[in-house]
């Protein structure tokens, strides 16, 4: 009796945790509004400007976001670079220039966020684009011998390669040398057998 | 057949016949600290290096103290058999295998340490299949990889003949296993002269390469610290300054593993005070150099003034104060204070003053590594005190109690299978003695 006494208030108290966790989860989810956005990337007379559009739906219709902050960042090898902060107008539309002298890897391609960030309606939500407005950069050119390309100085192959060639030498001989003392056991073996 | 005198034979091969309860409870003993070790391992891959003491700053802690320090009784013990075994010094004859084996087992575990250490153990097959030759740490790879093959070829070599001894001594009392062992790898040995040419020819070479390679990998291992522009680490005289210290430091392990061998497998006839005496006086030669480079190093950077430099003796004088007086004052006036005093040159006294010395060449490891990570150049601010300075965790330690008892387990494990003494070398002296 006890046992079973046991057996359902542990199954009761985990579904109420499971149940708990679910409404948890729901409430989370469901705490922000939707918010759809829209990046449009463009070039006009060498100035590049992002274009961000963001729209939400109420009782059914599409309404644009007014008002609201949205950051837009490149993001680097470490941490996100910023570009700046667009205010949205009452079209839920907003603009910001582009710098033209960032570096963008051998391609040259950069990958361009907007995103609400924390935001105390929308949460955070992210819209991502990539485009060739980085500077093509190639740190590494294959025709250069140094300490930082990828092809090493000669005097460091060289001394690397006579110091290990000595080293695995003198390995190679004394393996010789067991190799030779095995076939003299065998021999000296093979004689004594005969005898 | 391989003659070999009887005495010596029933004087050194009864701990390969026998094993004792000690001897077992010893050995679990180490295993459970191997286990205890095993255990932070799981929950350092579990959890993340956010278990250890290691953060953004302070990216080398134990680990990398460990790593140094084996690698360095390993270098040791290389040069020590080395050197005694090409000057054919007289009284090695008992003690060169000891040093032989902390060659190789030290190196065996030292590389274990990096691997606890590196985040992404999964990418670890990179440094093979994209080394890039500038980098100090491919040097590293290809440096122990080398060494390691060049070191066991060394103990091998050395262990051919004892091997042939006892697959032909009749009255040895030993498991049909390790019968067959010695059958095998004998190679056949049967102590003809050509034989004992060609083995005498490859050990003599062997000795020189390895003590050549224990000095460049050694450097080796300073250079990645040397080449580094830290406070402390950039320095031109890293490279013999490890060397030394590593010599040091193998020499202090020697003692106490002659002096533990001694008194566990009863071998007072064999090892003898002259022994400790010996590699005593060896130790203290050796301190004095290894004081003098220490002292030359801090000399020049505290002289030199350089703001991070001065910000790193001063964190040495007084964050790690009683550290560095231990380490280098304690650790290198103490034990050539010992040994130095004929009145003091008892077996005991020299065994402490061993200890003494391999503690505090651990501590000097530790404190070249991680006040220096603790000083950077760029100024930290307002950040939590535990992301720029360095305490261990439980986990590391546990892992370092592992290594030594690892260390440990393989000497002892090595002594049932051969002899602790060389039977051979000890033959050979016997016919030096008659012959003169």
């Amino acid at each position: 009796m006890m046992k079973k006494a046991i057996k359902i208030s542990l199954i009761l108290v985990g579904l109420i945790l499971v149940l708990n966790i679910k409404a948890q989860d729901e409430q989370a989810v469901g705490s922000f509004k939707e918010v759809v956005l829209n990046m449009t990337l463009s070039e006009v007379d060498s100035i590049k400007t992002v274009t961000i559009t963001a729209t939400t739906t109420e009782n059914g219709k599409e309404v644009p976001v007014a008002g609201e902050t949205v950051s837009v960042f490149v993001p680097r090898m470490f941490s996100n670079f910023p570009i700046g902060d667009i205010t949205l107008d009452d079209t839920g539309t907003g603009t910001i220039e582009f710098p033209s002298d960032l570096p963008g890897g051998k391609e040259g391609i950069l990958t361009i966020v907007a995103a609400f960030i924390d935001n105390a309606t929308y949460g955070n939500v992210e819209k991502r684009e990539e485009i060739h407005w980085g500077l093509p950069t190639d740190y590494l050119p294959t025709s250069h011998r140094a300490l930082w390309t990828t092809r090493a100085p000669y005097w460091m192959i060289y001394t690397l390669s006579v110091l290990l060639t000595g080293v695995w030498g003198h390995y190679f001989f004394a393996i010789i040398s067991l190799i030779r003392i095995r076939i003299d056991a065998k021999r000296k073996a093979k004689a004594e057998y005969r005898i | 057949m391989m003659e070999a005198d009887k005495k010596l034979i029933a004087d050194l091969t009864p701990e390969i016949e026998n094993t004792s309860i000690k001897w077992y409870i010893t050995f679990f003993v180490f295993l459970a600290f191997f286990v205890v070790g095993i255990y932070g391992l799981i929950q350092q891959i579990d959890k993340g290096h956010i278990v250890t003491g290691m953060r953004d700053n302070v990216v080398w802690g134990f680990y990398i103290v460990n790593f140094i320090f084996f690698m360095g009784l390993s270098y040791s013990g290389a040069l020590i058999s080395g050197v005694l075994h090409l000057f054919h010094t007289g009284w090695r004859k008992p003690i060169i295998r000891m040093a032989e084996l902390i060659t190789v087992i030290s190196l065996v575990i030292g590389p274990f340490f990096i691997f606890f250490c590196i985040g992404r153990l999964d990418r670890l097959h990179y440094l093979f299949m994209y080394p890039r030759i500038q980098s100090p740490i491919t040097w590293d790879v290809i440096a122990i990889c080398t060494d390691l093959v060049g070191c066991f070829i060394y103990l091998y070599l050395s262990f051919i003949e004892d091997f042939a001894i006892l697959r032909d001594y009749p009255d040895l009392n030993v498991a049909p296993w390790k019968k067959k062992l010695y059958k095998i790898l004998s190679l056949g040995f049967t102590g003809t002269e050509h034989q004992h040419r060609l083995l005498r020819n490859a050990r003599t070479v062997m000795a020189a390469m390895i003590i050549a390679i224990a000095i460049i990998v050694y450097s080796v291992l300073a250079w990645i610290f040397g080449v580094t522009l830290q406070p402390g680490w950039h320095s031109t005289i890293f490279g013999p300054y490890f060397v030394i210290a590593a010599v040091f430091s193998g020499t202090g392990l020697l003692i106490i593993l002659m002096w533990i061998f001694r008194k566990v497998y009863h071998l007072e006839e064999y090892i003898t005070k002259r022994h400790f005496v010996n590699v005593g006086v060896l130790l203290t030669v050796i301190a004095a150099f290894y004081g003098y480079f220490t002292f030359s190093d801090y000399l020049t950077k505290w002289y030199g003034s350089i703001k991070m430099d001065s910000i790193l003796i001063d964190k040495l004088f007084t964050d790690y104060y009683s550290l560095f007086i231990f380490a280098n004052y304690i650790g290198i006036l103490l034990p050539g204070i010992i040994i130095a005093f004929p009145r003091f040159r008892t077996i005991p006294s020299i065994t402490i003053a061993a200890v003494i010395a391999l503690l505090a060449l651990w501590v000097n490891r530790y404190i070249i590594v991680i006040p220096t990570l603790e000083t950077p150049f760029l100024p930290i601010q307002d950040v939590r005190t535990d992301w720029i300075t360095y305490a261990p965790t439980w986990i590391e330690w546990a892992l370092t109690f592992a290594g030594v008892s690892v260390f440990a387990m393989l000497f002892m494990l090595v002594s049932k299978i051969a002899p602790i003494i060389s039977i051979s070398e000890m033959q050979e002296k016997d016919k030096i003695e008659i012959m003169k």
